[in-house]
């Protein structure tokens, strides 16, 4: 890395190209640079899921035959290894519980309920037996994979702004400047990816409200819908990480935020329960949980490396205003904590900031990875635009 | 590169406590960056100005509306006042520096703390399009060490009122992982004080202006130089008070995190190159004129190796004398494209 670095050219003339170049970049005059196909984490982990998922349909052709290979009775053999293998680089076990509720101990570690996928038998008509599993309720089942669904867009959401500026640290830093840097990170490196339509709520300090951005939300069609936050906990001296889904809270800690959150939605009480009471959308809640699980999943496990102490407060539901309108899976990440003085400092950090983006980029990828995947047939359904 | 006698270029350091501008005609300028508008006509017609700035702003505060309207390098709170403060600044530090106004183009380069998430920099950006041709914004710590010619395995630390930065440089273009921006500056020296003085001595009368300027006359690490004495009013009554102590420990608090900061970005360099880092640390800004900085910078660092820390010659105009040469030097396509 460093023997690259050492340019021949001569260093004035590097450094005023690199001027130039980092303000054409930060005018959008100029394009990323994109990496090759082989850098692409999403290619890479692509590549690999589709040489295990080879591996083991060569392997179940070798048991059963060509005679049996356009029936789906193999199929529950053949899924459970594919998922675990999948697994592998999703997010772990945790996205797997992810749409269930979560309970929290009282020293806030978070404990989930694992639950396998593939815990039932498949009839021989697998779109029978599709519908029968719709039918039932049956929240083991990914309503999405069932329905191929696809992502196309997914929306940024920085939150706060303008004349809401959020959490504030102890050294003036505000949660509207993390949020909207992060989001840009985020976007930035995604588009490099390719295959997404990638947009921000928001892309300047701008008073944005609730409203706004849930109709900015429909108005682009999202698929998925990432909201960005920083915690702020003053009278606790811990870091934290979360991710909400919406639903009912499960805590009164949970209500509390969410009231914070929402206080510029202006719904009343009982509009908002009415809200709550109404969700019917099984497959945005399955889904936001799943993906909630993947970014949470990914973004403590990496910044457990920064800081052994940070708190796993796990997926949570929560009544948030801007989750609950937007008809699409859509999660409100709180990446850190910036009331913490060492979060504020490292928070201040671009490089921190841009690694916070990636760990949630991770997290998306993984759950895009597995939405690309996993299917009953184990065939893969989503084509990536 | 750009010769032409019809372009001005401007190189600018827009800083929380002091904003200057050097200028390819030879001005250099600088102003304490107060804005303040009159609260009322009255104001107006006794101050015959629609807007003052710097030193003047500060002298007649109480018939203002005045704003300091940078905070850590950045404009404060990106709200409408706050923006208009800042191209009120903008503007005269150009029209101080633009001595004849016959120039066809003016091109300007911006210093901005090395870590500015790029929304504060596109709104710097904003602003001064209204008076320049071409912009370009840079981060403040390269600025300062193109200015000084301290292109290799060199580091720069600027130490400004709101942030202190660190620009670890190798030959090219520094990344961000070559740049570090912690809060630890001249501000928090100046809140440390004022909190510690009252502390100190309840009854004493003073203002945060009052203690910035105690702390740029007097500020010092380590051995004190002599006793620090000031006169502060007590019920309306001068009275000299010793703050020696209190100025050491105020001064010293930015300490670890500068400390803490240089030893990691030296550690995170090629290893074969850290030598040769650690004996060419350039110190810039308003702070590196604090007392025995420098010493006690060497001190420390001296756990990793022997090493050489220096001070820059001119602090006020080290980052906007930086930014105009890289203006100067800037190739003509550049500039158009941008």
């Amino acid at each position: 890395m460093w023997l690259n670095r050492r340019r021949t050219e001569n260093p004035k003339t590097a450094m005023l190209k690199g001027v130039y170049l980092d303000n054409m970049r930060m005018s959008g005059k100029l394009p990323q640079e994109r990496p090759t196909l082989l850098q692409r984490p999403l290619f890479r982990k692509t590549g690999r899921a589709l040489l295990i998922v080879l591996g083991l349909a060569i392997v179940s052709f070798s048991f059963h035959g060509w005679s049996v290979s356009n029936s789906r009775v193999h199929a529950p053999a053949a899924q459970p290894a594919a998922t675990a293998a999948v697994k592998g680089l999703a997010p772990s076990n945790k996205a797997m519980a992810a749409a269930q509720p979560q309970t929290q101990e009282p020293d806030g570690a978070s404990v989930m309920e694992q639950i396998p996928i593939w815990d039932f038998d498949l009839p021989g008509d697998q779109k029978v037996a599709d519908y029968n599993l719709l039918l039932s309720g049956n929240d083991h089942i990914r309503l999405s994979t069932l329905f191929g669904l696809d992502v196309k867009t997914i929306i940024i959401d920085p939150g706060h702004g303008g004349a809401d500026p959020g959490a504030i640290g102890l050294h003036g830093i505000k949660e509207k400047e993390i949020t909207l840097d992060v989001a840009q990170r985020l976007k930035e490196s995604m588009q490099k990816q390719g295959g997404y339509n990638i947009l921000l709520t928001r892309t300047e300090d701008r008073t944005l409200s609730l409203a706004e951005r849930v109709a900015f939300a429909k108005e682009h069609k999202a698929d998925l819908f990432i909201s960005v936050h920083v915690n702020s906990l003053p009278d606790r001296a811990v870091n934290i990480i979360e991710t909400y889904y919406f639903g009912p809270p499960l805590t009164s800690d949970t209500l509390q935020l969410a009231e914070q959150e929402n206080k510029e939605s202006h719904y009343t009480i009982r509009e908002l329960d009415a809200i709550v009471q109404d969700i019917g959308n099984t497959v945005k809640r399955q889904e936001s949980a799943r993906l909630a699980a993947s970014i949470q999943d990914s973004l403590f496990r990496n910044v457990k490396h920064h800081d052994a102490k940070v708190k796993d407060f796990g997926i949570k539901m929560a009544p948030f205003v801007v989750l609950s309108q937007i008809e699409v899976p859509s999660v409100l990440v709180e990446i850190s904590c910036l009331t913490q003085k060492n979060e504020e400092k490292k928070l201040a950090s671009a490089e921190y900031r841009a690694q916070i983006a990636s760990y949630i980029e991770e997290g998306v990828g993984n759950y895009l990875d597995v939405q690309h995947f996993k299917t009953l047939s184990g065939v893969k359904q989503n084509e990536r635009k | 590169m750009s010769e032409n006698k019809e372009v001005l270029n401007i190189g600018i350091d827009l800083g929380t406590s002091r904003s200057a501008i050097a200028a390819s005609n030879g001005s250099k300028e600088w102003v304490e960056s107060y804005v303040g508008w009159p609260k009322d006509f009255i104001a107006q017609k006794v101050l015959g100005k629609p807007v003052l700035f710097g030193e003047e702003a500060l002298e007649n505060r109480l018939s203002l509306e005045i704003f300091r309207p940078l905070e850590r390098g950045v404009i404060k709170d990106g709200s409408e006042r706050s923006e208009a403060a800042v191209k009120e600044l903008i503007r005269h530090l150009i029209q101080m520096a633009k001595a004849d106004n016959g120039y066809k183009q003016t091109r300007a380069i911006v210093g901005v703390p090395a870590e500015s998430f790029k929304i504060n920099k596109l709104a710097i950006k904003r602003l001064v399009a209204d008076f320049a041709d071409a912009i370009m914004v840079v981060s403040e710590p390269f600025s300062v060490a193109y200015g000084i010619n301290a292109l290799n395995n060199a580091m720069i630390i600027d130490i400004g009122a709101g942030t202190t930065d660190f620009c670890i440089m190798h030959g090219t273009m520094p990344s961000e992982v070559d740049q570090r921006t912690i809060l630890a500056a001249g501000d928090y020296i100046d809140q440390q004080l004022e909190m510690m003085l009252h502390e100190r001595y309840p009854k004493a009368d003073f203002t945060p202006t009052m203690v910035r300027r105690m702390k740029e006359q007097y500020s010092f690490v380590g051995e004190p130089p002599h006793p620090v004495m000031v006169e502060l009013p007590v019920d309306g009554k001068p009275t000299m008070h010793d703050i020696t102590k209190e100025m050491r420990q105020a001064c010293e608090s930015i300490l670890p995190g500068m400390v803490e900061t240089t030893l990691d970005l030296i550690a995170g360099f090629d290893p074969e190159f850290q030598k040769k880092v650690r004996n060419n640390i350039t110190l810039a800004g308003g702070g590196s004129q604090i007392r025995g900085l420098r010493e006690y910078l060497e001190g420390a660092l001296r756990e990793i190796g022997p090493c050489r820390v220096s001070v820059i010659s001119d602090p006020l105009f080290g980052g906007a004398a930086g930014a105009l040469a890289l203006a100067v030097d800037m190739p003509d396509e550049y500039w158009e494209k941008n």
